[in-house]
């Protein structure tokens, strides 16, 4: 796999008949990147795919949160984008909920992790965010780290299999959130400081070649080191 | 009265040893800041300038933020140590204009309407002064945007013109500035070829305004293909640097 170029903001990657993709816009009849990135042609759509960005909230994604605000009927809650994601107390207690018996603070303060999934979005007002669902809801444990959301695509990998291979490495489940936040479960500190350097990794290296055998080798290459250090001892 | 100081010797070379149209050496150090969504150290000569990015984020106090886009906010500071005499801290009135330059020069490349109600906080902080510090400052605060991942139509470059011992010069150095004719900062955005910040102090005729403009958008390509280098080149690293 060769080397793919890089473009910068205000590029012209192509003019006539296309249309503008993620990152990109149309401008005089030409369309020009508008991020730092790959650029990618599928059918006559072209788009970027960025190197670095942030997070834009997407109906139906799955966010990893933390509460900021408490108050009487909803929860404010930072999903790590422009926008601070609301959590309504009726999604939390039920259609029966009564703010004069019910206690949002009793229920969640701040600095409660959450995973939630994004059901209303549209620029114009804060997404509203809900925890009922298979899989959802406050976590308890585990560990949390970030990864810079363009990166989300190539930590996941094919239909899942770079996670797949992680997660089989390292003996953890892991859990990664639209908006880069991942939750990794294990018991042992050294898997997830092992889940953590592949994730570096994949954050520092995502555009070059042979990524899958970079992250297997750093995995392994981990685990012998480990095993030495089990010999000294 | 002291006697004037010659600028430009009779083969044409400036008191730095450039000619008229060569720009001083220029560094650009993406990603200096770890923090920061998106920073760069710009050296330009003697001129030393972090650039930091931080946004698009929720807007304190709500009253400022709009509704159909995001608000660019500016900080253009000089620290204490940037000048030759120290310099308050506390912050000036050329300080509070030229963010707003600033801020103005950036606003036709930011694609703001993508992120309504929301703020980008723009820091452009001199540690290092010597002439040229605005469009030092547009191209540094340029390069952040890229580097934190904000959508822009284009990279704005700058450089400065002006006019010292009758000839029009590029990239005025501190000397050229306080002691020439004239100073003229623009800034430039190749690929929509707009000029997006253009200022005059001084008298010019209008054929030396011409000729001035013209040697500014040239000495600002040259700017800017350093920038798309310096982009291109923070990724592509990473590989020379594993091996």
């Amino acid at each position: 796999m060769s080397e793919k170029p890089i473009v910068v903001p205000g590029e012209i990657l192509t003019s006539g008949y296309y249309r503008a993709g993620e990152n990109t816009i149309k401008l005089d009849n030409s369309i020009i990147a508008t991020k730092v990135g790959i650029p990618q042609t599928k059918g006559n759509t072209v788009r970027v795919i960025a190197l670095k960005s942030f997070y834009v909230p997407k109906i139906h994604d799955l966010v990893i949160g933390i509460v900021s605000e408490v108050y009487y009927n909803m929860w404010k809650v930072n999903i790590f984008s422009p926008y601070v994601a609301v959590l309504p107390a009726v999604d939390v207690f039920g259609r029966r909920f009564d703010p004069t018996k019910d206690n949002t603070l009793k229920k969640m303060g701040i600095g409660t992790v959450l995973k939630a999934r994004i059901t209303l979005f549209d620029r114009t007002q804060d997404p509203v965010i809900t925890i009922r669902g298979e899989g959802l809801g406050i976590i308890e444990k585990g560990f949390i780290t970030s990864v810079n959301p363009s990166k989300i695509a190539k930590l996941i990998g094919k239909k899942g299999s770079m996670l797949q291979k992680i997660e089989q490495l390292t003996d953890t489940k892991i859990t990664v959130g639209q908006n880069g936040i991942i939750l990794i479960e294990t018991q042992s500190i050294r898997a997830k400081d092992k889940v953590i350097k592949a994730i570096r990794l994949i954050e520092r290296e995502a555009h070059l070649p042979d990524l899958a055998d970079r992250v297997t080798e750093i995995l392994k290459e981990d685990g012998e080191n480990e095993h030495e250090k089990a010999t000294d001892q | 009265m002291s006697t004037k100081r010659q600028l430009i010797n009779e083969q044409g070379i400036r008191t730095d040893g450039r000619g008229v149209d060569d720009l001083r050496p220029i560094k650009i150090t993406l990603g200096y800041l770890t923090h920061a969504n998106g920073s760069v150290l710009y050296e330009q000569g003697k001129n030393k300038i972090l650039a930091a990015v931080f946004g698009p984020s929720e807007v304190h106090p709500k009253h400022t933020e709009l509704p159909d886009r995001a608000i660019l906010r500016v900080r253009y500071r000089m620290a204490p140590f940037s000048t030759e005499e120290r310099k308050s801290p506390a912050p000036t009135r050329r300080e509070i204009e030229l963010s707003m330059v600033i801020r103005n020069a950036l606003e036709s490349v930011v694609l703001t309407e993508l992120f309504p109600r929301t703020v980008i906080d723009i820091f452009v902080e001199v540690l290092q002064a010597d002439a040229g510090t605005r469009v030092a400052g547009v191209t540094a605060a340029a390069l952040a945007l890229a580097d934190a991942g904000i959508p822009m139509r284009g990279i704005t470059a700058g450089c400065a013109v002006g006019k010292a011992d009758g000839k029009i010069v590029c990239d005025l150095n501190d000397i050229e500035d306080k002691e020439g004719e004239a100073d003229m900062p623009v800034a430039y955005i190749p690929t929509l070829n707009k000029i997006s910040l253009l200022q005059m102090d001084g008298l010019m005729t209008q054929e030396e305004f011409k000729q001035a403009l013209s040697k500014a958008i040239n000495s600002a390509m040259k700017v800017y293909q350093l920038q798309v280098n310096a982009l291109k080149t923070k990724y592509i690293k990473r590989e020379e640097v594993k091996k």
